[in-house]
């Protein structure tokens, strides 16, 4: 972080050309250590007792009253864009954070936690989770493989964070049924870091993806072609790394499976289930909703209005199944995630008027310089490793913006996007603070009682996620080279 | 609702749905100690295979007589001598004059916790003793406070009838105690009182009502030709099994007497054995 802020007084000055309006370097390195000030108290959010939004919130209100001392905020009515045949589009009054905030990424978040919210109470995760539980019989190994996939499946379908509660759950009390909890520490590991590989499969799987993909322009499936070969590959490593270094091995005797299958055969996987009517058709919406997102770029009326609204409209068909409850849904809403990206978005768009986003871009600039091929690797590693020690989200939000404003106008398909996607996501494995899922995956392992320190999840999980980044890079660099992605302007 | 909270939730949601599934076992028994008070033991032994015709079959019956043994160690020592697989006994065993009211006697207490193997207790004492049924036993009611998992109770109650015979597969929930519970529900803030109390009742009553179910499905496939029934309720031990003993007009009464934690007789079977003279009972 010392370096970082070296290199952003040290280009101070350049950022007085390099926006398009004038701000002095004082200015900009007052904002730039504002903004390394936020970065550090999110890395520190369990030591300062306080949740990200309110952290975040203090922060875009302190930015936003000295931009607008300064006078670097560009006050004044919005204009929309005319309807056809209009000269001018129609003028509103609107406060100046309002449209710095994304609110195509707050509606796809906010639609599509209140829709897995509701199809989450049809009991089909669980009853998938039981399930495979059951299919493997009791075999450590196959349940190893069972539940590594239903996590990348889990955390492409809802998010990293409920998926690593669910399976991380379920894991607890199988292997206890199972007398196994000597490997309920590999299990546990293992799925923490598959959230990570999970939540790379789709464009809305993990917030880094919805932002850099928004400003990045990458079509729903586009995302999915791109990620899914990468998942498959990481997500056969990483298990078969975890039966090597957890030393998870499948049952030998016949004797021994037949008492495991007789343990795991007590689970009943309908008991989750309340309704049948409601489980198929939460199903049906599910299926529904991934081809809706899908198809989304390209049908028409749902091409202006977006992703947000089709998560949105999902979000209140479900709800129409629980109408006389659906305030019981809406608290359950991540209201602090809410409030946090629309602070960071606040926080972001002064950051980009002080000129810090500019200066950043700068030695951005010197890294994609090196070349394609190791720009983009280097740009992945770089990604992976400040996202290690902060927050994804904010990372992935910079620099998508500082990536958008680039001179070079990159197009969708320029491997830089990439690099951020990948490296933002897998970052958070190599720390336990490095996501929330990592994060969630460390309670419940102390909710077990299982020795692992900070330093120790470090040592275990290091490895994977070193060998992880390697697949990444060589994966991206290696579309590069077959000309899948490219650096033309969009 | 925090992390912590929701971990808990879902780990709560997959507890649920773990299933005890009931594993039927026919038990041999083969040889049979007969521990009466009477010298002879020959009118016990006549009338245990009238009422227990299955038990009539076993090849072996050895008779105990009083004077074959002065104490508990005595005892125990003779009946592991033989190897029975199932001992015959009355309350108040060498103690006809002491006219004991409120204990089971030195002997049967002692030989239920300190052998794994079943006693059957005749009805009414030693001073008093009962005759049994002169027909087949046909109506078996097995009884705990916690029949979840509780195989070989299920397994001797079925041995014990009748082929053709109804037998009760029964779970009563004390009251008392869950009353203690929900009152200290309502003392905590952080828990809602009436869900709290109802979901309580609900969860601790349908984990007997799966395994019963469970039980149900494995007889009918593989169990003897008997009539399967159940209860399960909240109540008094006592006063709800006397109940249902004189509605259903239950032959026997089959109960665990085995408590992991403690060398005493488990409370449930202690007071219903105590209380509950006039029925034969089998203690496990």
């Amino acid at each position: 972080m010392g370096s970082m802020t070296g290199l952003l007084l040290a280009n101070a000055e350049a950022a007085q050309v390099a926006g398009g309006h004038e701000v002095s370097g004082g200015v900009t390195a007052v904002f730039a250590l504002l903004l390394l000030a936020m970065i550090a108290a999110l890395a520190l959010e369990e030591k300062i007792h306080a949740k990200k939004s309110v952290i975040v919130g203090v922060f875009a209100g302190s930015c936003l009253v000295l931009a607008t001392a300064l006078d670097l905020l560009p006050f004044g009515k919005v204009t929309l864009p005319p309807l056809a045949g209009e000269a001018e589009g129609h003028s509103i009054e609107m406060p100046v954070y309002i449209p710095a905030i994304d609110w195509g990424v707050i509606t796809i978040i906010l639609g599509a936690s209140l829709f897995v919210e509701v199809t989450s109470r049809s009991g089909v995760f669980t009853w998938m989770a039981i399930s495979l539980t059951k299919k493997s019989g009791g075999d450590p190994w196959k349940l190893l493989l069972a539940y590594g996939i239903l996590t990348v499946v889990f955390s492409a379908m809802l998010n990293n964070v409920t998926a690593m509660i669910i399976i991380g759950s379920l894991t607890g009390v199988s292997l206890t049924k199972l007398k196994r909890t000597d490997l309920l520490l590999g299990f546990l590991v293992v799925e923490g870091l598959l959230t990570n590989v999970g939540g790379l499969l789709t464009l809305i799987s993990s917030v880094p993806n919805i932002i850099v993909g928004g400003i990045a322009g990458i079509g729903f499936v586009d995302f999915f072609l791109v990620a899914a070969p990468y998942v498959v590959i990481a997500t056969a490593t990483t298990l078969w790394m975890g039966r090597w270094k957890f030393g998870i091995h499948g049952l030998k005797g016949e004797e021994e499976r037949a008492a495991a299958k007789a343990l795991v055969a007590g689970f009943d996987e309908n008991e989750s289930v309340p309704s049948r009517k409601f489980f198929w058709f939460s199903i049906g919406a599910l299926v529904l909703f991934v081809a809706f997102l899908a198809g989304q770029s390209v049908l028409p009326v749902l091409k202006e209005l977006g992703m947000g609204f089709v998560a949105l409209s999902f979000a209140g068909l479900v709800l129409i199944a629980y109408k006389h409850e659906v305030d019981k849904f809406y608290q359950a809403i991540d209201w602090d995630l809410l409030a946090f990206f629309a602070g960071l978005f606040v926080v972001i768009n002064t950051m980009e008027h002080a000129q810090v986003l500019a200066v950043i871009g700068s030695g951005i600039e010197a890294m994609i310089g090196a070349g394609v091929n190791l720009g983009t690797g280097l740009l992945l590693v770089a990604s992976a490793v400040a996202s290690s020690v902060t927050d994804n989200i904010p990372l992935a939000a910079m620099l998508a913006k500082i990536l958008k404003n680039n001179p070079a106008d990159y197009s969708a398909n320029a491997p830089y996007w990439w690099s951020v996607i990948f490296g933002a996501n897998l970052g958070g494995n190599i720390t336990p603070i490095g996501s929330a899922s990592t994060v969630v995956a460390m309670t419940i392992i102390s909710k077990h009682k299982l020795p692992l320190s900070f330093v120790g999840f470090v040592k275990l999980a290091s490895l994977f996620a070193v060998v992880q980044i390697i697949i990444a890079v060589v994966y991206v660099v290696g579309l590069t080279m077959a000309g899948v992605f490219s650096v033309t302007s969009g | 609702m925090s992390r912590l909270d929701q971990i808990d939730e879902f780990e709560s949601l997959f507890r649920r749905s773990e299933r005890e599934e009931f594993v039927f076992a026919d038990i041999p028994i083969e040889s049979v100690a007969l521990v009466t008070g009477d010298e002879s033991n020959q009118s016990v032994q006549d009338s245990l295979k009238r009422f227990l015709p299955r038990i009539g079959e076993a090849a072996a019956w050895h008779g105990i007589g009083s004077g074959d043994f002065s104490n508990v160690a005595e005892l125990l020592e003779q009946i592991d001598a033989q190897q029975v697989d199932l001992v015959v006994t009355r309350r108040h065993l060498q103690e006809e004059n002491l006219s004991p009211q409120h204990s089971l006697g030195v002997y049967l207490d002692e030989l239920t916790q300190r052998t794994s193997i079943p006693v059957l207790v005749l009805p009414g004492t030693a001073r008093t003793p009962l005759e049994l049924s002169t027909e087949p036993c046909r109506r078996v009611m097995m009884v705990a406070d916690h029949i979840s998992g509780d195989h070989r109770l299920i397994n001797y109650g079925m041995r014990m009838c009748t082929e053709g015979g109804t037998v009760w597969l029964c779970h009563i929930e004390d009251d008392m105690v869950f009353r203690r519970f929900v009152h200290a529900i309502e003392q905590i803030p952080e828990i809602t009182s009436e869900p709290g109390a109802t979901l309580l009742e609900e969860q601790l009553l349908k984990e007997a009502r799966d395994f019963i179910e469970t039980c149900f499905g494995t007889l009918r496939d593989e169990g003897p030709n008997v009539s399967l029934k159940s209860h399960v309720a909240m109540g008094h031990h006592v006063t709800e099994y006397r109940r249902l003993i004189d509605e259903n007009e239950i032959e026997l009464l089959v109960a665990n007497t085995k408590d992991d934690d403690q060398l005493a007789m488990h409370g449930m079977a202690y007071s219903l054995s105590v209380e509950l003279t006039d029925v034969p009972m089998l203690l496990l």
